[in-house]
């Protein structure tokens, strides 16, 4: 058992985790000169583009110590964005130790603090790697005077690398096995593992990626799920090599993946515990958290004839994502679709793109937007997440929305910026630590609803993109918000209401009417844009009618010039969806966050 | 069943700012031209799908078929009616420029058989035919619509409105004028703006501007009631006739009849073909000797395509899209097919229909891009 040693990377953007995950990888031969791709971890093409990791991975190797002690050595790997904290918090709970990977050339990042945190948090033993010392612009003292302050640990203990070149992996490996502490846990009580990812396989249903705590897990043992109380029993278990590689039991400390003909992906809860035995014995892992969407959207189809494509196309999604929640919903703007809830607006963005991309289809995304709980006069408490089912205002007493606890590392140059920030996005201050003297951590309570869309994009900017964000849900909190409603030509489109602070409303009905009228392309008829809360119409923009659109000379008898302009003028009609009389482009559903990045 | 020739004359003394329409000003190619165009002719001749076939109208445009000279229309008249036979009352037409025509041209073009003449008059106002780089002015568009009456010829009058600067009030004063003249067709045609025209880039730029959509609109509607008034009935978008003199050569191309194009960037249209010949004089001329013709597209028009081309052309004539006909051709109910979106036009005004006829109306012919492509 204490040849077995299980860690993460703690690292920013670009400060060289694959690399590093590759050379370790390649000095133990987990896998070959020939087997090797550039940066295997990171193997979806959207975390690639986007430079992130979304799916966690796991991979296990052998290592033989300098003095000839061999060890089983596991790395799993984090996501890396604010969208997926509880993700990498589980991940980090299966380890005892995490590599800290800071690039020489940049220094620390906020963002790297603050996973930093989270390890810590978990008793991480943390191991401060420098890495690209061989960059001309490498500041080696200087990055290693930063961990110093940070981690309060001496200069020899900071280990020097360059990923790249292949400099200082051994002493990497070293460390690993002689930094970080065995596996604890009781081998011989039963089993409890930890689900921190999970990945659904067409032929074998829900696969789950554990990390064992206590006891063993055999093939054709009958496990159960703590936060379902299902049973299933174990079909195959095994160890994640470049492949997963079967084996006959899982033991105390390890780390792998078990199939039990689990058929739903929603079963296989990342958090949750697995175990033998009998319930009431069981002390559930801590930490486990049920899954909850941050925001929530509409998607539908462009055209309402593919809206079986579109059904089709999310349930494969939500095979592979438990974190995707989706129910049906019919709007009367845009007809038969699906209410979806996201992790986060990343979330939501790489569900659309493969949608759009995988699935190729056409979709409609109305603007996203959080749950309320909203107490009726009645007395009855309902959570609302579509804007459109909010009840009328006199049947409402009040409504909660869900506000964060938000932590931002920044230099402190910028606290000055990171306040104003907080203070247009409704934030309520609460304190102030420095975390060395050019860094400090500010908390503050959030709504959900503010800081969902850009607040994370306009806090970077303004930080020069110094500043880090975290944040946990703390509840709700009641609010003077008001429904917003936009009229076409006096109807009102259920699709575009959306619910905000009072304080706000005017403004943002304003801007709103004003990007429609931009983004509705002239109709046969007058279209009147207005912005209402409740019965009474704030702001009023209009779209003149079409007056001209002819061909008034055929082009001789070049019949087919003519009909070519016709079918082009038709085909940009696809991208507008009728809604009553008009026609409306499908951009302008997600005109609220067009505004925001304004 | 008869069918239609247009002939494509390519040369013009100068371009005017708003013509896309393939032309040189080169005139040293014209008897090679000429020459040219005579082979063609020959080699069509052969063709079987035409042998035979009785013609029903020709059409002389261009470019400025003007510069032609009568011995020129002459011979390539011979040749055609070697080669086909005529219809009883063949329609034969030549689009003039008010500048070209003097009183012994106009005789030896009537004597080399054409019975129609288009004049090019666009305007009656100098500033805007200088915008337009016309080489004519209003005075000279008086005197040579003057020589076709006293000849006692047909003739149709081209007009052009929504030209930058030009007011609702100026427009109707040319359209009132013409009207006194009394052309027996009037073709008025509402400006646009042609990729790689002289007149895009002024107004790109800045120099000019368009008149807006709405006087644009109101210069249609106005001029439609005043041509009504004066007993001038339309026919299509852009064309009035008094009664039995609707240019018969155009109503070939709005009702699906055969043509044959000749001359470089002419279309042809036979069932189920339609082509188009090069726009390039030199490479007109080396094909056409070569292999007797120079076609640089073809397109066969599949059922599909054949049911856009009907809605989007007989959608363009007042007579309308003949529900009946319709049916009986493409198998399909036009009215169930697009009930909704009729009846949202119909409601505002833009169309009529009735069980046997859709019909745009004025408003709905000035937006008929718009209708026709959700239509189709």
């Amino acid at each position: 058992m204490y040849r077995l040693r299980n860690f993460s990377i703690i690292a920013h953007i670009d400060h060289g985790k694959s690399t590093l995950a590759d050379r370790l990888l390649e000095t133990t031969q987990t896998l070959n000169q020939r087997d090797m791709h550039a940066q295997v971890l990171d193997s979806m093409d959207l975390e690639q583009e986007r430079g992130i990791t979304i799916k966690l991975h796991a991979i296990r190797m052998n290592y033989r110590t300098a003095d000839g002690s061999k060890y089983v050595l596991n790395l799993i790997d984090t996501p890396g964005h604010v969208d997926f904290t509880y993700e990498v918090s589980r991940s980090l709970a299966c380890c005892e130790g995490a590599l800290l990977i800071i690039d020489a050339s940049q220094g620390i990042e906020a963002q790297t603090i603050s996973n930093l945190y989270l390890a810590l948090e978990n008793d991480l033993a943390i191991i401060p790697v420098v890495n690209k010392i061989d960059l001309p612009h490498a500041d080696v003292e200087g990055t290693c005077e930063q961990i110093i302050d940070l981690l309060g640990v001496e200069r020899d203990e900071i280990l020097l690398v360059s990923a790249k070149e292949g400099i200082g992996i051994d002493a990497v490996l070293e460390a690993i096995v002689s930094k970080v502490p065995p596996p604890s846990g009781n081998p011989d009580a039963p089993a409890r593992a930890m689900i921190f990812d999970s990945v659904f396989d067409s032929y074998r249903g829900a696969v789950a990626y554990v990390r064992i705590v206590d006891g063993e897990i055999r093939k054709g043992d009958h496990i159960a799920l703590y936060s379902s109380n299902k049973t299933f029993e174990v079909s195959e278990l095994g160890h994640f090599r470049l492949k997963k590689i079967p084996t006959d039991s899982l033991k105390t400390g390890e780390v792998g993946y078990i199939v039990a003909s689990i058929k739903n992906i929603s079963d296989t809860r990342v958090g949750d515990t697995i175990f033998t035995g009998k319930k009431r014995d069981i002390e559930p892992l801590p930490g486990f958290r049920d899954i909850k969407p941050m925001v929530y959207a509409g998607i539908y189809p462009a055209s309402s004839e593919n809206y079986e494509e579109l059904r089709a196309a999310i349930e494969k999604l939500k095979l592979n994502d438990a974190s995707l929640l989706y129910e049906p919903e019919t709007s009367e703007a845009l007809g038969f679709g699906f209410r979806c809830g996201f992790l986060g607006l990343l979330h939501m963005e790489i569900i659309q793109e493969r949608l759009t991309r995988e699935h190729n289809l056409a979709i409609v995304n109305t603007v996203p937007n959080v749950e309320y709980r909203v107490t009726k006069s009645s007395g009855d408490i309902i959570y609302v997440d579509n804007p459109a089912r909010l009840p009328a205002q006199q049947e409402i007493e009040f409504i909660e929305e869900p506000f964060v606890d938000a932590q931002i590392i920044t230099p402190s140059e910028f606290i000055g910026n990171v306040m104003k920030l907080t203070q247009e996005r409704r934030g309520i201050y609460q304190t102030t630590e420095y975390i060395d003297p050019k860094r400090a951590s500010l908390k503050y309570r959030l709504p959900l609803a503010e800081i969902i869309f850009d607040f994370y994009d306009k806090l970077k900017s303004t930080t020069r993109g110094y500043a880090s964000l975290d944040y946990d849900i703390a509840g709700f909190v009641r609010s003077d918000l008001v429904k917003l409603d936009i009229l076409i030509n006096d109807d009102p489109v259920d699709a575009l209401s959306y619910i905000l602070h009072r304080a706000k409303a005017a403004q943002w009905g304003r801007k709103l009417t004003a990007k429609l009228r931009e983004l509705i392309p002239r109709q046969m008829f007058e279209v009147v844009i207005q912005a209402a809360l409740g019965s009474r119409i704030i702001c009023r923009e209009t779209v003149r009618p079409l007056r001209k659109n002819v061909t008034a000379k055929c082009y001789g008898g070049d019949i087919t010039r003519k009909r070519k302009l016709l079918e082009r003028q038709k085909e940009g009609k696809k991208r507008l969806k009728q809604v009553g009389n008009v026609e409306i482009p499908q951009e302008a559903f997600l005109a609220v966050l067009q505004i925001e990045k304004d | 069943m008869g069918f239609s020739i247009y002939i494509h004359i390519p040369f013009c003394k100068t371009k005017c700012s708003y013509c896309d329409f393939f032309s040189i000003t080169n005139l040293d190619k014209q008897q090679t031209f000429i020459d040219t165009l005579e082979k063609e002719t020959d080699a069509c001749a052969n063709d079987d799908r035409l042998t035979g076939k009785t013609l029903n109208t020709i059409f002389f445009g261009g470019g400025t078929p003007s510069l032609m000279t009568p011995d020129d229309i002459y011979s390539l008249m011979k040749l055609i009616i070697r080669s086909f036979p005529l219809a009883s009352h063949t329609e034969i037409s030549m689009e003039i420029n008010p500048d070209d025509l003097t009183n012994s041209k106009l005789n030896g073009y009537i004597a080399a058989g054409i019975n129609r003449f288009s004049l090019g008059v666009q305007s009656l106002d100098n500033s805007e035919l200088r915008i337009l780089q016309r080489r004519h002015n209003a005075d000279s568009a008086r005197s040579a619509i003057n020589l076709l009456r006293s000849n006692d010829v047909n003739f149709s009058v081209d007009l052009i409105y929504g030209i930058p600067n030009q007011s609702v009030d100026s427009w109707l004063q040319t359209l009132a004028s013409v009207i006194e003249l009394a052309p027996r067709h009037i073709s008025m045609y509402c400006l646009t703006l042609e990729d790689g025209t002289r007149l895009q880039q002024s107004i790109n730029s800045g120099v000019l501007s368009l008149p807006d959509d709405e006087i644009v609109r109101a210069m249609y509607l106005s001029a439609i009631e005043m041509l009504t008034e004066s007993g001038f009935a339309q026919y299509e978008i852009s064309n009035f006739a008094r009664n039995g003199f609707e240019c018969r050569h155009n109503m070939a191309y709005w009702t699906g009849k055969p043509y044959l194009g000749l001359g470089p960037s002419s279309a042809s249209y036979i069932h189920p073909f339609r082509w188009k010949n090069v726009s390039d004089i030199d490479c007109y001329i080396t094909e056409v000797n070569k292999s007797g013709k120079a076609v640089s597209e073809i397109d066969e028009i599949t059922p599909d395509t054949a049911l856009r081309e009907y809605v989007m052309l007989f959608l363009r004539l007042t007579s309308g899209l003949d529900l009946s006909e319709f049916e009986n051709r493409f198998g399909i109910d036009f009215i169930s097919a697009h009930r909704e979106i009729l009846e949202r036009y119909y409601s505002h005004g833009l169309l009529s229909y009735d069980s046997d006829f859709v019909r745009l109306t004025p408003e709905g012919m000035f937006v008929s891009n718009e209708i026709i492509s959700n239509l189709i």
